[in-house]
């Protein structure tokens, strides 16, 4: 009696490890959390509302669990709209910092497609924008998970209508006034992809770049203008890209980094003393007059011990 | 005419010393226009005026005597005078006659031809005598956090050896704007050098 009893234990719980490690295998049923639509073009500036949608294939679910990602560079999460969810019991309901977090309920269990709720984004930089379900998500039936896939979507911020490009962008600056030829200066909008050589002459007080359509879109969004001028501290200075022009003040440029570690100090003060005038190594010639002396001493004493942005 | 004649006679020491006055006055005339040129070219030489800009700063060379013998060495003193102004380091490009002078090594311990260093600023950037370029170049500095240099005061000496007869002169290189010879700088990145006062040695047998 004993040996039986045992016998039937152990296959008792056989079948519930089986039953456990194989759990979608049980359901017959599948469910897909999707967006809708899934692919969309949006204006730049613009608010865009996609829906959040379960899809139970052949089966029921009474609770959803659907986490977005999103990228921040080009979307602004704006809102979460329940009103019209299959689902009226929110546990949550969060949005911000490139994640959406929607919980949703309801005591009888729903089938079929259904509308878990309606998110709206706004497109804040032109680009392609994928959303995307994250971990966590979730479509529950009477506790239990059922085999879930996920369809994300893409949505591509565009700025097609004219006057949406910065076409002219002034940058102000001044030079040393020793400087006797020409400083070749990198400048680059960091995370947008060109990058412009602009020759600094003695004098120079400031530099246009024309810029044509379809580069840089108009946007409200705070970008980083990047000044690296050979033999200078790198500078990176704010500024919001509201109209076709602008005009950016980067300030001094700031030469004495010999060695390009975007610093001036001991290192750079020992490479100059080691190339002065007879030697004239063109490095350290900071005022490009083709001798290193004392006035290229004065000017990176003037901004020794300095770090670039 | 009888009265002019009598007028002469009668006013004859006033007249003579009226016209005395006016060989004077154009003899004075005649000798401003030419006698600087005349008599003291090397004079004009050996002092740079450069500009008709008051000194802000100025460098001088100077030598113990006139002349000196074949064979015999001498001292030539740079004074740097910042005329008050502090200076974060000076450069001193000097020129020479190769075949008349040669500069006696100061720090025979180091390789090359060096002159002797003054104490105005705590480092010596460069300190070189090209022999056959018959050219000095020597700078100082206030290295980072080190005081400025202002007043006046021996920036460097050099010794020379005279090698050949003739009139050798000793110039510091400066030209006004110029950055690539001697310079006298502040921490605002100027040159204030604007005067030079150069040294003619005579050398004889």
């Amino acid at each position: 009696m004993k040996k039986l009893l045992s016998r039937l234990l152990i296959l008792a719980l056989s079948l519930e490890i089986f039953s456990l490690l194989n759990l979608p295998s049980v359901y017959a049923v599948s469910a897909n959390l999707y967006l809708s639509p899934a692919n969309l073009s949006v204006n730049l500036n613009s608010e865009f509302t996609i829906a959040v949608r379960a899809d139970v294939n052949g089966g029921q679910t009474n609770a959803v669990q659907a986490n977005l990602s999103y990228p921040t560079a080009l979307l602004q999460f704006v809102s979460i709209d329940t009103i019209t969810s299959a689902f009226d019991i929110q546990a949550e309901n969060t949005g911000g910092s490139g994640s959406v977090k929607i919980a949703r309920g309801i005591l009888t269990p729903k089938t079929g497609d259904q509308l878990v709720a309606n998110v709206t984004f706004k497109g804040i930089s032109t680009g392609a924008a994928n959303v995307s379900f994250a971990s966590g998500s979730n479509v529950v039936d009477g506790g239990s998970a059922i085999p879930l896939t996920t369809t994300p979507g893409t949505y591509t911020v565009t700025s097609t209508q004219e006057g949406n490009w910065v076409n002219k962008i002034v940058i102000n600056l001044s030079l040393p006034d020793v400087l006797q030829g020409n400083l070749i200066s990198k400048v680059s909008i960091i995370g947008e992809s060109p990058e412009y050589s602009v020759d600094l002459k003695p004098g120079t007080t400031s530099v246009t770049l024309t810029i044509p359509d379809g580069v840089f879109a108009v946007s409200s969004l705070t970008k980083k203008l990047k000044l690296a001028t050979e033999k200078s501290l790198t500078r990176v200075v704010d500024f919001i890209p509201n109209a076709k022009e602008l005009t950016i003040n980067v300030g001094s440029i700031k030469l004495g980094d010999i060695n390009s570690d975007n610093a001036i100090n001991s290192i750079d003060y020992s490479i100059l003393i080691s190339s002065y005038m007879p030697k004239n190594d063109t490095k350290a010639d900071l005022n490009l007059d083709t001798v290193v002396n004392s006035i290229d001493y004065s000017m990176m004493l003037a901004n020794f011990s300095g770090v670039g942005d | 005419m009888k009265l002019f004649d009598d007028y002469l006679k009668e006013n004859i020491n006033f007249l003579t010393a009226v016209l005395a006055l006016i060989i004077l006055v154009e003899a004075t005339f005649i000798t401003s226009l030419f006698l600087p040129e005349r008599f003291e070219p090397i004079k004009k030489k050996v002092t740079s005026s450069l500009t008709k800009k008051p000194v802000v700063a100025s460098l001088t060379l100077t030598k113990g005597a006139t002349s000196y013998k074949v064979g015999d060495s001498f001292e030539v003193g740079v004074t740097l005078d910042t005329q008050g102004n502090k200076t974060v380091g000076t450069d001193l490009v000097i020129s020479y006659d190769k075949d008349k002078l040669e500069v006696v090594d100061a720090e025979a311990a180091k390789e090359g031809i060096q002159i002797k260093g003054g104490s105005l600023y705590d480092t010596v950037a460069t300190n070189k005598a090209i022999k056959k370029e018959g050219k000095i170049y020597f700078a100082a500095i206030a290295s980072p956090g080190k005081p400025e240099f202002s007043g006046k005061g021996v920036l460097a000496t050099i010794k020379f050896k005279a090698v050949k007869a003739g009139e050798a002169l000793v110039q510091a290189d400066h030209k006004i704007g110029s950055t690539i010879d001697s310079n006298v700088v502040t921490a605002a990145q100027k040159d204030i050098l604007t005067r030079v006062e150069n040294s003619l040695v005579s050398i004889v047998q």
